[in-house]
C-alpha cells in the first residue's frame, strides 16, 4: 500500500474519533431541541461549567473562594479535605448539573412557557454569558488539569498491530478510545430511554404541544427540568473527555461552535444525525488539516509544517518510520515555538528576518535552479535534518521522552487556544493573562523549538553573509 | 359541607344514573377585571351526559378550564368523588382521571395517531425507568397491556386504516375523533368535552354524537360536554346548564330548560337594560 494512503488511514481515524468528541457535544443540542424546541446556545457553556464544576470538587477548592475572600477578608481556597476520588467527585458534578437544571427551569424557563422560539433562543444566549460568568466566579478562571483516571497517550495495542501489518504504527490516542465507547453507550441509552420509556415519550409529547400534553397528566415544569437535567450529564460527559484531552479552560466553551457544523449536517432533531454528522466533521477537518492546510498555513505554522510533512514524504526511505512519524507529530509544538519565537526582543526579530528572507531565498532556488542558491537551500534544509536528529538524541530513547514531549505538546495545544480567545472581544483581558500563563507553561517546550530555530536562523544568516554580494534580489 | 345527595336510578335506555360525581360550588373566576364565571354552582351525576350550553362568551370554556384545572378559580369550591379538591395543576388533575379535549384540537402533531393515543395512557405505567428501557418484566406486561386498550379504543372510534398516519395529515373531523380516542384511553372517570362538534358537517356530527352516546352507554363514562348547537345538545344530553354572561340561566333537563323564558330570551336576544 502506499504510503501516503496509510498515512491517510491513520488520519481518517484520527478524525473519527475526534468526530465522536464533536458529536458528543452536538448530542446535548438535539436532546434539548427534540424535547422542548430550545436551541441551547448555551451547551458548551454548560460542558465548561460542568468541566470546572469537576475540577473544583475534585481538588476540594471552595467555590467562589475569591468572592468569599474579597468581602470577608478570609484566605479560604481549599476544603479541609484534600482531593475527592474522581468516581465521587464525578457523582457530586451530577448533582450539581441537576440541581442547576432546576434552577434554570424554575428561574428562566418556567417564565416563558408557550414563547416564540427565538425568545426562548435568545434566553438561552443570556443564559450563556451567565453561567461562563458563574463558573468564573466560583472557580476561578485558571487552566486546569482534569484527571479522573482516564486513560491517555498512544495505545500500545494498535500501535503495534499497524505496526505489523502495515510497517507503519497508527498513533490513536487511548482518550479517544474511551471517549467513543462512552458516546456509543450515552447514545444507546439516551435512544432506549427517549424511545421506550414513559418519560421518554413525555419528553417528545411536551416538544410537541405543551397544552395537549398537560391534558394527557403530563407536567411540564418536571419534564423540563428532567430534559436540562440531560442536557446538563451530556455536558458534563463532553466537559469530562474535552477536559482531559485538552485542559479544562474557557475555551472549552467554544467547542459548542464546533458543534455548530455537525448539527446543520446532521438535523436538529436526530440523534443519528448527531453521530454521523460529527463522524463526517471530524473525518473531514482532519484529512484537510493534514492535506490543504500546509498550502494555506502561516509562515510559523509553516515552519513547523515543513518537519510534518518531509518525513511523510521520506516514509519510503527512512528505515525507522516511526522516528518519521513522530517527527510528523511534533510539528504542533514547534509551530508554536517559531510564533513564540517571532513575538521575542529586537534581536529575534532581527533574526526572524534573516529567517524569513533565507526561506524566500529558499523558494527561489525552486524557480532559479542556479548553483549557489541551490546549494544554499539544500545546506539549510541539511542544517534542519541535523537540528532534529539532535532534537532527537537530546529526548533519547523513544518511548519515554516522546511521553515528555506529547505533553509539551498537549501544554503547546493548550497556550495556542487560548491565544484563539485571546482574540476574542469578551475576554481580550481575561484572555491576554491566561495567554501569558500558558506562555510559562509551555517554556519547556518553547525552549527547545527556541534551540531548534536558533541553529537554524544561525544556518540561514551565515548562509546570506557567505554568499556573493547581489547573487540573490 | 358535602357534596349533594342522589339516589341513583335508571333511564328510559336502561342507563343508571349514580350520585354526585363532581359539584362546583359558587365558582367565581375573573381575569382582571373581567368577570368570566359568576357565582356559578351546578352537579355532575356519575354516568349521566351533562351539557354546558349557552351563547359566545357566556363562559363555557373558562368553566372546563376550571374543572380541568387550566384556571383557578377566585372564588368557590370544586368537590370531586366526595372530597373537596385543592388548587391543583391540570396535570394532577388529568391524574385524578379526569380526561378532556380541546375546542381547537390539542394533538402532539408530529406523532402517529397510535403514539398520540398510547400517550394517554402514559399515567398508567409504573414500571421502573430501566424496566422500561430494556422492556422487561412489569414494563413489558403494562406495555401490552396498554397497547390493548388503545386497539380496543382504536376499534371502537373505527380508525383503525389511519392508525400509523401522522396526525398532521388528518382532516380536521378525525383529528377530532383522535382526540377523543386519546382522551378514552385512559379510562377517565369524568370526559370533559369542549365543542365536540364544532365546525363539522352534519354527517360528522352524526357520527360525534353516536360515539359519544356509544361511550357513555359502553364504558359508562360520565361526560360534561360544551356546545353551540342546541338541536344537538337537548338530543344527547340528560340534564343542561345554561350559562350567559357568566352566569347561570337555567338547569335542567333538555325538556325544562327549553321552556324557561330565560334561556329563551339568551338565546333569541333580548335586549339588556
Amino acid at each position: 500500500m502506499p504510503d501516503q494512503f496509510i498515512f491517510a488511514m491513520e488520519v481518517t481515524l484520527n478524525g473519527l474519533m475526534t468526530g465522536v468528541m464533536y458529536a458528543l457535544v452536538a448530542l446535548g443540542f438535539v436532546l434539548i431541541y427534540k424535547a422542548s424546541g430550545i436551541f441551547n446556545y448555551s451547551q458548551g457553556v454548560l460542558a465548561l461549567f460542568a468541566a470546572m464544576t469537576l475540577v473544583g470538587i475534585q481538588e476540594g477548592r471552595v467555590p467562589f473562594s475569591h468572592l468569599i475572600n474579597a468581602v470577608f477578608g478570609t484566605e479560604v481556597s481549599h476544603f479541609p479535605w484534600n482531593s475527592v476520588p474522581g468516581f465521587l467527585a464525578i457523582l457530586l458534578a451530577v448533582v450539581v448539573m441537576i440541581a442547576l437544571a432546576w434552577a434554570i427551569q424554575r428561574f428562566v424557563f418556567r417564565h416563558l412557557v408557550g414563547q416564540e422560539p427565538i425568545i426562548l433562543f435568545m434566553a438561552t444566549i443570556g443564559l450563556a454569558y451567565f453561567l461562563e460568568g458563574t463558573a468564573d466566579l466560583m472557580w476561578g478562571s485558571e487552566i486546569r488539569t482534569l484527571n479522573v483516571g482516564l486513560p491517555q497517550g498512544i495505545n500500545t495495542l494498535i500501535d503495534e498491530t499497524t505496526y505489523q501489518w502495515f510497517g507503519y504504527g497508527f498513533f490513536i490516542d487511548n482518550l479517544d478510545i474511551v471517549a467513543s465507547v462512552v458516546a456509543a453507550v450515552l447514545v444507546a441509552v439516551l435512544v432506549a430511554f427517549a424511545q421506550y420509556t414513559k418519560q421518554g415519550r413525555a419528553m417528545r409529547a411536551v416538544a410537541d404541544d405543551h397544552q395537549a400534553a398537560l391534558s394527557v397528566g403530563i407536567s411540564l415544569s418536571f419534564i423540563w427540568v428532567l430534559v436540562w437535567s440531560i442536557a446538563g450529564f451530556v455536558a458534563l460527559v463532553a466537559g469530562i473527555m474535552w477536559g482531559a484531552k485538552s485542559g479544562v479552560q474557557f475555551s472549552l466553551s467554544l467547542i459548542a461552535l464546533k458543534a455548530l457544523p455537525v448539527l446543520i449536517l446532521g438535523g436538529f432533531t436526530s440523534i443519528p444525525g448527531a453521530i454521523v454528522g460529527g463522524l463526517i466533521i471530524g473525518v473531514g477537518e482532519k484529512l484537510f488539516e493534514f492535506s490543504i492546510g500546509p498550502m494555506i498555513g502561516d509562515r510559523a505554522f509553516e515552519q513547523g509544517q515543513r518537519v510534518a510533512i518531509e518525513p511523510v514524504g521520506g516514509l519510503v526511505e527512512q528505515p525507522d518510520r516511526r522516528a518519521a512519524r513522530d517527527r510528523a507529530r511534533d510539528r504542533d509544538a514547534l509551530a508554536l515555538a517559531g510564533r513564540e519565537q517571532a513575538d521575542g526582543d529586537r534581536g529575534e526579530m532581527r533574526a526572524a528576518h534573516a529567517d524569513e528572507r533565507a526561506v524566500d531565498h529558499r523558494g527561489g532556488a525552486g524557480v532559479d535552479p542556479r548553483p549557489e542558491t541551490q546549494c544554499l537551500g539544500d545546506g539549510a534544509i541539511g542544517i534542519e535534518r541535523r537540528a532534529l536528529i539532535d532534537q532527537r538524541a537530546r529526548r533519547g530513547a523513544r518511548d519515554a521522552p516522546r511521553h515528555g514531549f506529547e505533553q509539551a505538546c498537549k501544554q503547546a495545544q493548550q497556550a495556542r487556544l487560548a491565544g484563539a480567545i485571546g482574540t476574542g472581544d469578551v475576554y481580550r483581558a481575561a484572555g491576554a493573562k491566561r495567554e501569558r500563563q500558558a506562555g510559562e507553561q509551555i517554556a519547556p517546550a518553547a525552549r527547545a523549538g527556541d534551540r531548534f530555530a536558533a541553529q537554524q536562523r544561525y544556518a540561514f544568516v551565515a548562509a546570506r553573509l557567505t554568499r556573493p554580494h547581489g547573487d540573490v534580489q | 359541607m358535602t357534596m349533594m345527595h342522589y339516589e341513583p336510578y335508571q333511564t328510559e335506555d336502561g342507563r343508571t344514573i349514580g350520585n354526585t360525581l363532581m359539584e362546583m360550588k359558587n365558582i367565581t373566576l375573573r381575569f382582571g377585571g373581567v368577570v368570566a364565571i359568576k357565582d356559578i354552582s351546578f352537579d355532575i351525576r356519575e354516568g349521566e351526559i351533562r351539557a354546558i350550553i349557552g351563547p359566545n362568551g357566556a363562559g363555557k370554556s373558562s368553566m372546563l378550564n376550571v374543572i380541568s384545572g387550566f384556571y383557578n378559580p377566585q372564588d368557590g369550591e370544586v368537590w370531586y368523588k366526595g372530597e373537596r379538591r385543592p388548587h391543583m395543576r391540570p396535570y394532577q388533575v388529568a391524574r385524578l382521571g379526569i380526561a378532556r379535549t380541546f375546542q381547537n384540537i390539542a394533538l402532539f402533531e408530529g406523532m402517529s395517531v397510535l403514539d398520540n393515543i398510547m400517550t394517554g395512557r402514559l399515567n398508567h405505567m409504573s414500571a421502573s425507568i430501566l424496566d422500561q428501557m430494556i422492556w422487561w418484566g412489569k414494563a413489558e406486561r403494562e406495555e401490552v397491556k396498554n397497547r390493548e386498550k388503545a386497539e380496543e379504543i382504536i376499534d371502537f372510534l373505527e380508525i383503525q386504516a389511519i392508525r400509523k398516519t401522522p396526525v398532521g395529515r388528518l382532516p380536521y373531523g378525525l383529528k377530532k375523533r383522535v382526540e377523543l380516542a386519546r382522551a378514552l384511553v385512559a379510562d377517565p372517570s369524568l370526559l370533559l368535552l369542549d365543542e365536540p362538534m364544532a365546525g363539522m358537517n352534519v354527517e360528522e356530527k352524526e357520527d360525534m354524537s353516536r360515539f359519544i352516546l356509544d361511550v357513555n352507554d359502553e364504558f359508562g363514562t360520565t361526560i360534561a360536554l360544551i356546545e353551540h348547537d342546541m338541536g344537538v345538545v337537548m338530543d344527547l344530553s340528560d340534564r343542561v346548564v345554561v350559562m350567559d354572561y357568566g352566569k347561570k340561566i337555567g338547569d335542567g333537563t333538555p325538556d325544562e330548560v327549553r321552556t324557561n323564558q330565560e334561556v329563551i330570551d339568551a338565546y333569541l336576544g333580548v335586549a339588556h337594560d
